[in-house]
């Protein structure tokens, strides 16, 4: 507990300390680090580490789909789905505390307020993700999980109605970019909720295999399941190496 | 700098050359430490094991296309003096480096397969090695590298070096193969799980070391500071 509470400030604090730089472009060595650079380098490791992992547990879920693999291994790679996805979990809930220190550096800035928000956000949603997955079995874990389609519904709405808001008042009139990626971001969270719920019957499924054992039902059940959220998946692809274009090309 | 539009090509990919090899590598990382759970029955370890090595040439692709996209980068940025000519080898190599690398991983059950991969490992020590010999003599003024771009030489020699700690990782996991050969003829046993389970711990410090200086490479290519 105590490792997670230090994790959690030196985050924080490296966040936080990327507040006040500036932005930078150099090819030569300039001897020293700077906050953005820190908070930048950041970003692109939760990019890293959100996208990557996606491919491998996208993989995976076609194995425990696989009716020719035995119910062991497909049970197995359940598991190993549960274990994978806590990346682009953990990864989708810093970001846009991470993203929004960042803007502070390509000039917009925040009153305290939503500075403090943008800040907050990043360890509470952590904080919800990691309970969901360490804690599911308890009420707490129980209840984050219940409520996660009304928690993204929330955000989508709040990140649409931020940069509809931004827009009209002509903040992001030199930054149109960081208006484009949040709402490729807010459109992640949509197809994430979808997709959840086009794999409940997938989840449900392996659960089922797990204490009945195998059977034709189940196994259709799954493959739908797996169909029907897959536009999704690669959507949310999509939107993120789109998002990551826009991050590196920064037009407008 | 300006930010020219091949830059930003360059840059992007190189990007999405990192998602793909380290953020990939935790489903080959994790699927092959599942691969060593005594308690799973044969047929399951085996497919975590073969997932593991089909998942893995998504890092494999990304680790080898580190070096032209590193190189466009560097000529982008005028830091890297080379020729059309030069540019055109370096793509050639990399793309016939890339083949027999995936030819010895797709068929790694092969004997032929087997023939690229061990081929592929001298290719590995001599890019490693070369790498490292460019960096330090880019240094001292002798090298292709501009040498006031010390980050970059620092970049360089670091992949060269990444190049020798994946060579060790692909040579502390091949007794894997044989190992699991044996498991599937003699069934478990505390020799064979033990023989399983040593390699995959002498395997675990290269691979850390590799994440380790792949992050590391790009925290020095963010900030610059070296």
């Amino acid at each position: 507990m105590h490792k997670r509470i230090i994790a959690i400030a030196l985050l924080g604090l490296s966040i936080w300390f990327g507040v006040a730089q500036a932005l930078t472009l150099s090819v030569e060595s300039d001897g020293h680090i700077t906050g953005y650079e820190v908070v930048l380098f950041l970003h692109q490791l939760l990019f890293v580490f959100w996208l990557g992992p996606d491919l491998g547990r996208y993989i995976w879920s076609t194995r425990a789909a696989n009716s020719a693999l035995s119910p062991t291994t497909r049970i197995t790679a359940g598991g190993l789905i549960n274990k994978i996805e806590l990346f682009p979990r953990v990864c989708i809930s810093l970001m846009l505390t991470v993203g929004g220190i960042l803007t502070e550096a390509v000039g917009l800035t925040h009153p305290w307020w939503q500075m403090a928000g943008i800040v907050l956000l990043g360890p509470v949603w952590l904080s919800m993700v990691l309970i969901g997955h360490f804690r599911a079995n308890t009420d707490l874990g129980k209840l984050i999980k219940n409520t996660d389609v009304l928690f993204r519904l929330f955000m989508t709405a709040a990140i649409l109605a931020s940069v509809s808001y931004s827009w009209s008042i002509g903040r992001f009139d030199t930054t149109q970019w960081v208006a484009g990626k949040l709402v490729l971001f807010a459109a992640i969270v949509l197809f994430g909720m979808f997709m959840r719920i086009r794999l409940k019957p997938f989840d449900a499924g392996l659960a089922e295999m797990a204490s009945d054992g195998p059977s034709d039902k189940i196994d259709a059940s799954m493959s739908k399941s797996l169909a029907s959220a897959r536009p999704y998946v690669f959507g949310i692809w999509i939107a993120l190496a789109l998002a990551a274009w826009l991050g590196v090309a920064q037009p407008g | 700098m300006e930010m020219t539009e091949t830059f930003i090509f360059w840059k992007y990919l190189h990007i999405l050359m990192f998602v793909g090899w380290v953020g990939a590598d935790m489903s080959v990382f994790l699927s092959a430490k599942k691969s060593i759970d005594a308690s799973l029955p044969f047929d399951t370890r085996i497919t975590l094991l073969h997932m593991a090595l089909r998942i893995e040439l998504i890092p494999r692709t990304m680790w080898k296309a580190a070096l032209p996209l590193g190189v466009m980068l560097s000529r982008e940025m005028g830091l890297l003096q080379i020729t059309d000519m030069q540019l055109a080898g370096v793509w050639v190599f990399s793309i016939a480096w890339w083949a027999v690398s995936m030819t010895g991983a797709i068929w790694y059950d092969k004997e032929w397969g087997r023939k690229f991969a061990h081929f592929g490992n001298l290719l590995i020590f001599g890019v490693g090695v070369g790498l490292i010999a460019v960096a330090i003599a880019s240094a001292y003024g002798h090298g292709p590298f501009d040498a006031s771009a010390t980050w970059l030489l620092w970049k360089v020699g670091l992949y060269g070096l990444i190049n020798l700690t994946c060579l060790a990782i692909v040579l502390a996991y091949d007794p894997m193969g044989p190992a699991f050969g044996r498991l599937a003829v003699e069934g478990t046993s505390p020799e064979v799980e033990g023989l399983i389970t040593r390699t995959f711990n002498i395997a675990i410090l290269p691979i850390w070391s590799t994440y380790f200086l792949v992050i590391s490479v790009a925290f020095i290519a963010t900030t610059k500071f070296i």
